[in-house]
């Protein structure tokens, strides 16, 4: 891969991470993890 | 001497992803506004100490839950620890991680991997059909699906919470059946072959290492091979415990960039470089075209 | 002075075996766990009483001399709920005050103190037993957090329910819990099975409290869809029995409460779609149902 193209896809690749996340928190993705993480479903993590 | 650190490292991010000691004793978990974050390596949310969720669970989540098909909370984090760190996370990051190559110190016979590569990509399909696919696609009535990576096979999940919260929790205990027998057999498993082999866990099934390992190409922390200095001696990928021949594929997706080769070479040829672009393998490629 | 020894004695040592001796007396009526049968417990309380009197015994014995000794004690003592402390205080007390005795009468001080003190080891083997059962039994007594809340429909909720159910099973979810969602058809039938019976299931969807109305209106849709039609209830966050599902280790979990309000037996965890955890849950329902026959 040559330099510049491979600097540009680490930025192209940042800029998506980030924005992924935004849409993550405005779809309401972020409470959904929080909601699951403080309540332990038994069996899903593998009590039972 | 980053030997020595990273050993230091790895026990400080195990401590750092399970900080809240004392749920230990109390059998129970944090449930603050950390765990609406992830940790960068494996780390179950049902581990009594864990500060943070485990990006894997969170993913099975997302995707499991009846409102959404896809994760991008959690992809978008995944990417930024890939492109930031690539697999830098499970050489000095990842709490299973250390557990493994503390198992590995064990003095018994070592087997190599080296002839078990196909193996590697057995964790791509744990990535795919396990976390990504199955919660989305096999639901119940409701739309739900269930986390299958975390229920049938994550033996992280039994060592840090299942295991202490049944020591804790009459309850739990109590609770424990043949879902719980099964992954207990697995990481049983997972154990006895981490004494023998090194890190077969990284190397064959996590999901998590298989995401990273695929962003360790475009990954800003990366090594370099100076081709100036490298004397072809190939004492680099005999020391290699994940495989990786570092002078022909620096950044390779199997390197955990636990520097064994930066120590093993005689000349200082390799390096841990950050930032941007990539001086790696163009390089070393270079240096072939115009051998003498 | 007597008076005074006696109600030091009294007070050091009989506050917390009257505690065990009032619960001893109480008629168990659960099928226990533990071993000690209603008259055991009686035989034992007979046997503390013997032992404070054996202790008395020993004091009144050199009466002239303790009382000398006692004179000089703080009548303020330090409240000890420890029997065995008693015979340490005496000691002290006899060590910082050797000039008022001759050295033979220190020696049968002494006597006695070593003789209490032997007591007070038996009395608090004894204590222990007791303390032991008692607080088996408290647990099985222990009882349900009163709440007060609204059911999903908004008609008012509260913890008067147990009294009129000859058991109540009540079941703590939340919406996005697998486990508990696939157990909500079997604890309809549950319920219906005990209506006959005169008890109920009633369920506390976590996600519910405070009154989130979207959280309501998923977790009616949840409940609609797999036929759970018994009460499910919110209650307000920060109540008691909210600050109690703060300290759940996992969900789905059940308790079984008896008609006064009282949680019968460990509260049990799991989906009740798994047989082995029914087994365990209808072990506490039939105990709960035997009990409100007998009473």
């Amino acid at each position: 891969m040559v330099v510049e193209k491979k600097a540009c896809t680490q930025a192209i690749l940042l800029a998506a991470g980030g924005l992924s996340i935004v849409l993550g928190i405005l779809r309401g993705e972020m409470a959904e993890v929080l909601a699951k993480a403080i309540k332990i479903c038994l069996e899903c993590v593998g009590i039972g | 001497m980053l030997a020595r650190f990273r050993g230091f490292a790895q026990a400080g991010a195990t401590l750092m992803s399970n900080i809240h000691l004392p749920n230990f004793f109390r059998g129970e978990i944090y449930r603050g506004a950390g765990k609406a974050v992830c940790v960068p390596g494996l780390n179950c949310y049902s581990c009594p100490g864990a500060a943070a969720s485990c990006p894997i669970g969170a993913l099975q989540a997302t995707i499991g839950s009846s409102h959404f098909r896809f994760a991008y909370y959690i992809t978008g984090i995944l990417i930024l620890f890939g492109v930031l760190l690539g697999r830098f996370i499970c050489g000095f990051l990842c709490p299973f991680g250390w557990f493994q190559e503390l198992a590995h110190k064990l003095p018994t016979k070592k087997l190599s991997t080296r002839r078990l590569k196909p193996l590697r990509y057995a964790k791509y399909a744990v990535l795919l059909a396990l976390v990504l696919l199955l919660p989305a696609l096999l639901t119940n009535d409701l739309g739900m699906g269930s986390p299958y990576f975390c229920k049938y096979l994550c033996p992280q999940g039994v060592l840090e919470g299942a295991l202490p919260l049944a020591l804790a929790n009459s309850g739990i205990r109590a609770a424990l059946g043949s879902l719980f027998s099964l992954k207990l057999a697995v990481l049983l498993a997972v154990i006895i072959a981490s004494v023998v082999f090194f890190r077969p866990f990284c190397k064959w099934i996590c999901p998590l290492g298989a995401l990273y390992a695929l962003f360790n190409k475009v990954s800003l922390l990366r090594l370099q091979v100076d081709p100036l200095r490298c004397v072809s001696c190939g004492r680099c990928a005999k020391v290699c415990k994940m495989d990786v021949d570092v002078t022909t594929a620096p950044n390779h997706s199997e390197c955990i960039r636990c520097g064994m080769c930066i120590g093993a070479c005689p000349n200082e040829a390799i390096r841990f470089r950050y930032g941007f672009g990539a001086k790696g393998v163009d390089a070393t490629r270079q240096c072939d075209e115009t051998s003498i | 002075m007597k008076k005074l020894m006696g109600a030091f004695l009294a007070m050091t040592l009989l506050f917390p075996l009257a505690a065990c001796g009032a619960k001893g007396a109480a008629p168990s009526n659960e099928a226990s766990e533990d071993t000690a049968a209603p008259s055991a417990d009686g035989e034992r309380d007979e046997e503390i009483r013997e032992k404070i009197a054996e202790i008395n015994a020993v004091l009144e014995g050199n009466a002239e001399l303790w009382n000398q000794l006692i004179e000089k004690m703080d009548t303020q003592p330090n409240l000890i709920y420890d029997g065995k402390v008693y015979s340490q205080y005496l000691s002290e007390t006899l060590d910082a005050n050797r000039d008022l005795f001759s050295d033979k009468e220190l020696q049968v001080l002494m006597e006695d103190i070593e003789r209490i003190k032997m007591l007070e080891d038996e009395l608090a083997a004894l204590d222990e037993g007791g303390t032991r059962n008692t607080d088996a039994r408290d647990a099985s007594q222990k009882a349900f957090p009163a709440f007060e809340g609204r059911d999903l429909d908004g008609k008012k909720v509260d913890s008067s329910l147990f009294a009129g159910n000859a058991v109540t099973v009540v079941n703590f979810w939340f919406s996005s819990c697998e486990a508990c969602v696939a157990e909500l058809g079997k604890l309809d039938e549950l319920n219906r099975a005990l209506q006959e019976k005169g008890g109920a299931v009633i369920g506390f969807n976590t996600d519910t409290f405070g009154g989130d109305e979207k959280a309501i209106a998923e977790a009616k849709g949840i409940l609609e869809k797999k036929s759970a039609r018994y009460q499910n209830v919110w209650i307000e966050k920060g109540s008691d029995l909210a600050d109690l599902t703060n300290g759940f280790a996992g969900y789905p979990i059940t308790f079984v409460v008896d008609r006064n309000g009282n949680i019968v037996g460990d509260p049990v965890l799991g989906g009740i779609d798994n047989p082995a955890v029914m087994e365990l849950l209808q072990a506490q329902i039939d105990t709960a149902l035997q009990q409100d026959k007998q009473s």
